[in-house]
């Protein structure tokens, strides 16, 4: 008698308990298999149903209950696919929702779609769908992540990356994470804006899987640290692991009067060993910095910054201190005077410059070339001509006058040879410093540039008329 | 913008630097070069053909005998002007003995007309004169400063062995040029 109050006080309890917890109630029936093996699919809703238990937002009905009120309902799992049949098992499970679906194969790639039924009304609460293009394995890593959108959440950030894990390795990809820049000077929104433009670039260079930020505001949550508190590379590496992330990214934005300083380092998480660290200095508006920071995601992944974004650099007010300055076509024209092809290169046209020069090196070898010819032959003729008037042997006098004229011959062909090399190579030269002077790099003098021009702004996305004024 | 003279002064160096030497094909045994002349073989020539020097020294011409054929005797004339030179000695060339003969071989030199005849006759029934080579050795002192030829009269004549005249085809001169 007293084992069975205990009995019933234990189960008491439990009811209490049961009574506290708000989650709903849901039950997960087998996936429709369609075109691939039924274990298959169980093996797969068997994986959405370990995982959808792992939400924590949901209690999840027993299993082998539902299948035995399947089996006295006279229903396979799989055989239940209708709304109606999924809201009549739910209600004799006591779930207040019932998830089905289905997983079909079509030519290599697989199908997942699942719904979320309300018993009570017979609706799909929700719905999702997924299309997987590879092996059946895949599947695994899509129903987890299912598990967490059918119940309404969004999937760990480990998941994603697991899930974009081969496209990681198929094009280089690497995973990483970006920490709030440091503020020195500047004002914590400002910093995050930044940091937040700079994270945007880097996902624009198509070189990286960028961990979401509020992800990792919730990992960090989860530390107990705050963005502001993780700036140690310990620390950083910490969270990166945690991420599941290759490298982490961690900076500070600094000011010194008028100029700013960027820092920037990339690091390993597997390591701790910084990968590359990078850091440019600007002076203009605050403004200007967003192109700086811009232009340093791509320098930090190893990329030359696009065209647009060192054009906007170029063509604003702000000028950076550490970006090569004072070019002229004079500066052009004197360097390819010294140097053929010299200018070019300083006026960054290297396919021309390296032209020039090579060109100018071959010109000059082959008048080298002759010029030795020509120096060869000079010495015969010298010589040949000395035995020749020494000589007092006819037959010899007859070779030596011959050798001497067909020395004297070569003498004139190479030196013909080396002047045509040598005008070739004047002429050459000639043109490269005309050329250096003419495509030299222009000076920016605003008084220079028209008062109305035509642009295209790039964060408006739209053609400006745009009007402005000199003050130099 | 001194580097750009410098520059300039470089390339006008690579440009004119290259001179061409033009030899001087003016050896007097040299066929092609008598024939430039109007010498043709068989022929007789002096050798030098032009010699510089001072007055009172002595010069040395060779006479040779370029190209000729089965010469069994000779007999050759030499004008100069006898108030510029003298004749100091005139002496028979190695053409002549090198092949162990010993041909008979004199000579007259007549100061007041300034002549030398010179005469000379192969005495082997075999060996006889065929090329060219050095017939005699002439050297004439200078009196004068002045510029004087030596010259071979058409008197000169090579005949073969049955005494029958070869014609020849040129006859040199020398150029003295006395300071």
């Amino acid at each position: 008698m007293v084992r069975f109050y205990k009995i019933y006080i234990l189960l008491f309890i439990c009811s209490i308990l049961n009574a506290q917890d708000t989650r709903p109630s849901v039950a997960i029936l087998d996936f429709e298999a369609k075109g691939i093996p039924t274990y298959e699919a169980e093996t797969l809703t068997e994986r959405l149903r370990s995982e959808i238990a792992n939400t924590n937002a949901i209690r999840l009905t027993d299993r082998k209950l539902l299948e035995k009120i399947l089996q006295e309902q006279g229903l396979q799992q799989s055989g239940c696919t209708t709304d109606e049949c999924a809201a009549e098992v739910g209600q004799l499970l006591g779930a207040q929702f019932i998830i089905s679906g289905s997983i079909g194969k079509l030519g290599s790639s697989f199908t997942v779609d699942v719904k979320m039924v309300s018993v009570t009304t017979g609706a799909a609460e929700r719905a999702k769908a997924v299309t997987h293009k590879g092996d059946i394995v895949g599947l695994l890593i899509e129903m987890e992540i299912l598990a967490w959108e059918i119940v309404g959440l969004k999937a760990p950030q480990e998941l994603l990356l697991k899930r974009g894990g081969d496209e990681i390795d198929s094009e280089d990809k690497v995973t990483l994470a970006v920490l709030d820049f440091e503020a020195r000077g500047i004002s914590i929104l400002e910093s995050q804006t930044l940091t937040d433009r700079f994270s945007t670039e880097i996902g624009n260079t198509d070189k990286a899987i960028l961990v979401d930020r509020n992800a990792m505001g919730e990992i960090m949550q989860e530390q107990g640290y705050t963005e502001a508190e993780c700036s140690s590379e310990e620390c950083a590496a910490e969270v990166g692991a945690m991420l599941g992330v290759q490298f982490m990214v961690s900076g500070a934005i600094g000011k010194l009067g008028d100029t700013y300083t960027i820092d920037a380092k990339m690091f390993s998480v597997q390591t701790g060993a910084a990968e590359k660290t990078i850091n440019t200095t600007y002076s203009g508006k605050v403004d200007g910095l967003i192109t700086e920071i811009e232009i340093l995601a791509w320098e930090i992944m190893g990329l030359k910054a696009p065209k647009t974004l060192l054009n906007r650099r170029s063509g604003g007010n702000a000028q950076v201190l550490n970006a090569p300055r004072g070019k002229s076509r004079f500066g052009a024209m004197m360097r390819s005077m010294v140097i053929p092809g010299w200018g070019q290169l300083y006026s960054d046209r290297k396919l021309v410059g390296w032209t020039i020069l090579g060109g100018e090196l071959a010109i000059s070898a082959l008048a080298f070339s002759a010029y030795s010819s020509y120096s060869t032959a000079n010495s015969d003729v010298v010589a040949f001509n000395q035995q020749y008037n020494n000589s007092t042997d006819p037959a010899q006098i007859a070779d030596l006058r011959s050798k001497t004229l067909q020395a004297e011959a070569d003498q004139i062909s190479s030196n013909d040879q080396m002047t045509t090399m040598i005008y070739a190579a004047g002429g050459l030269w000639a043109i490269n410093v005309v050329h250096a002077l003419l495509t030299g790099p222009k000076v920016d003098i605003a008084s220079k540039a028209s008062f109305f021009d035509l642009v295209y702004h790039p964060e408006m996305f739209q053609p400006q008329l745009r009007f402005s004024i000199a003050l130099d | 913008m001194r580097w750009i003279k410098n520059y300039i002064v470089i390339i006008s160096l690579l440009l004119v630097s290259c001179e061409i030497v033009e030899p001087e094909l003016k050896n007097p045994l040299d066929v092609e070069y008598n024939n430039s002349k109007g010498i043709n073989p068989p022929a007789f020539i002096f050798s030098p053909d032009e010699v510089t020097s001072s007055s009172g020294s002595n010069v040395t011409l060779k006479v040779n005998a370029l190209e000729v054929s089965n010469v069994a005797g000779a007999h050759i004339q030499i004008k100069y002007d006898q108030n510029k030179l003298s004749v100091n000695s005139v002496s028979q060339g190695d053409w002549l003995i090198g092949g162990g003969q010993s041909p008979l071989f004199f000579y007259e030199d007549d100061p007041l007309l300034g002549m030398i005849n010179i005469y000379y006759s192969i005495l082997s029934d075999s060996e006889y004169l065929s090329g060219t080579g050095v017939v005699a050795f002439i050297i004439f002192n200078i009196s004068a400063p002045a510029q004087t030829t030596v010259q071979l009269t058409s008197t000169t004549k090579i005949v073969d062995k049955e005494n029958q005249e070869i014609q020849l085809n040129g006859l040199g001169k020398a150029l003295i040029n006395a300071q």
